[in-house]
């Protein structure tokens, strides 16, 4: 075990963008491929 | 049939969130619910020789139909009032922004966001992997999202894209996020193991007041709701937590974080197991969704590692790659995996 290898600080970082991105990601897909949405009209037909 | 194997499927999820491989949390109480409901429906259908609804019915449309079934099903007011409008994830959400640290995404906000970007590559990817095997433009959307690792964001993108598919597409999130990170510390050996031996030294990173994270906080939600209107009930919920906690307001931080995030996050497992019927198991795209799902955590798994890579290289401190896994989401556990893989 290497005790000195603390990165947990350093990923919380990180972690916690990665709901900030997945919720930008979320948004662009529920607007843009819901049915009726600008993608699900370009690619659905 | 298609009941026995749901109810030994049940069984297998209490047995692995009793053993801790899976998340207690969300699979104990799903596993009961699904335990539960396809064993008094198998006894409903024998009697009636007809698909009986014990515990709710999410079919349920009219008016007329949804209040019948609002007091004969003890969940359906659960199911009308917190899931069909999305309302159950953005209590999870409230939940989690009040235990949600920001300091070092503050501190060091190019790495942090570099390694996020990266590690949305399973949500990106799959969607058109999904298209190309024949999913519909919303069915792929909402698949994809597994990709982001984050069980509430998956529940609410789902009943927004594709509502008849979001029980397995939930069930498949939360079920492969368990596995996951018992899987995720075999693919970070990828990495060389001198690289993931690279010391940081925590005290380097700089303090940020409450207030900044406070600032921080709403002028994001307000920003990302004008951006994204149809997602901001997720942001307004995420961030209304996380500007509770950095006010210090003490009454409300317990709440959020006790009550509000068990209480939703209990009843999400609940409901969710009682949803899944034998109709689920047999919907052909399921099969399609269980390997989607593995493809979009394995992809963002990947991305994340390479962004942590390829951070390394490009800012020559010394870094550790194994963050780069931290940012597949889910506050905190891919952190602690990063952590754990880290020590070893």
């Amino acid at each position: 075990m290497n005790k000195k290898a603390m990165i947990l600080p350093f990923a919380m970082g990180p972690c916690v963008a990665g709901v900030i991105t997945t919720a930008i990601i979320t948004g662009i897909y529920i607007t843009g491929f819901r049915p009726g949405g600008v993608f699900f009209t370009m690619f659905g037909s | 049939m298609g009941r026995l194997f749901l109810i030994a499927l049940g069984f297998l999820f209490l047995f692995l969130s009793y053993r801790k491989v899976l998340e207690p949390l969300i699979m104990l109480p799903l596993g009961v619910g699904m335990i539960s409901v396809n064993g008094g429906l198998m006894v409903m259908e024998a009697q009636t020789a007809q698909l009986g609804t014990l515990f709710v019915n999410p079919l349920a449309g009219n008016v007329e139909e949804l209040m019948y079934f609002l007091q004969i099903d003890f969940l359906q007011p659960i199911y009308t009032f917190t899931f069909s409008n999305g309302l159950i994830a953005c209590l999870v959400f409230m939940g989690i922004g009040a235990i949600t640290d920001i300091d070092i995404l503050l501190a060091k906000p190019f790495m942090s966001l570099f390694l996020a970007i990266f590690a949305e590559l399973g949500t990106i990817a799959t969607l058109p992997i999904a298209m190309a095997m024949g999913l519909l433009p919303n069915e792929a959307g909402a698949i994809a999202l597994v990709g982001g690792a984050d069980g509430p964001m998956v529940l609410y993108g789902s009943i927004m894209l594709a509502r008849d598919l979001f029980v397995p597409i939930t069930v498949v999130a939360y079920v492969y996020l368990g596995v996951t990170y018992a899987g995720y510390p075999f693919l970070v050996r990828i990495i060389p193991r001198r690289l993931r031996a690279i010391e940081m030294d925590w005290r380097t990173i700089p303090q940020v007041s409450p207030g900044a994270k406070f600032a921080f906080a709403v002028i994001t939600a307000g920003f990302l709701s004008l951006l994204f209107p149809v997602a901001a009930p997720l942001f307004a919920s995420f961030f209304v937590g996380l500007a509770i906690k950095e006010a210090g307001v003490l009454r409300f931080i317990e709440f959020l974080s006790g009550p509000l995030l068990y209480g939703a996050t209990f009843f999400l497992g609940f409901t969710l197991g009682a949803l899944l019927g034998v109709d689920i198991i047999l919907n052909p795209k399921v099969a399609i969704l269980l390997v989607l799902g593995v493809i979009a955590l394995t992809l963002s798994g990947l991305g994340g590692i390479a962004g942590g890579l390829i951070y390394r290289k490009i800012t020559k401190e010394p870094f550790n790659p194994l963050v780069g896994i931290a940012a597949v989401s889910c506050v905190p556990t891919t952190a602690k995996v990063a952590q754990k893989c880290a020590a070893r």
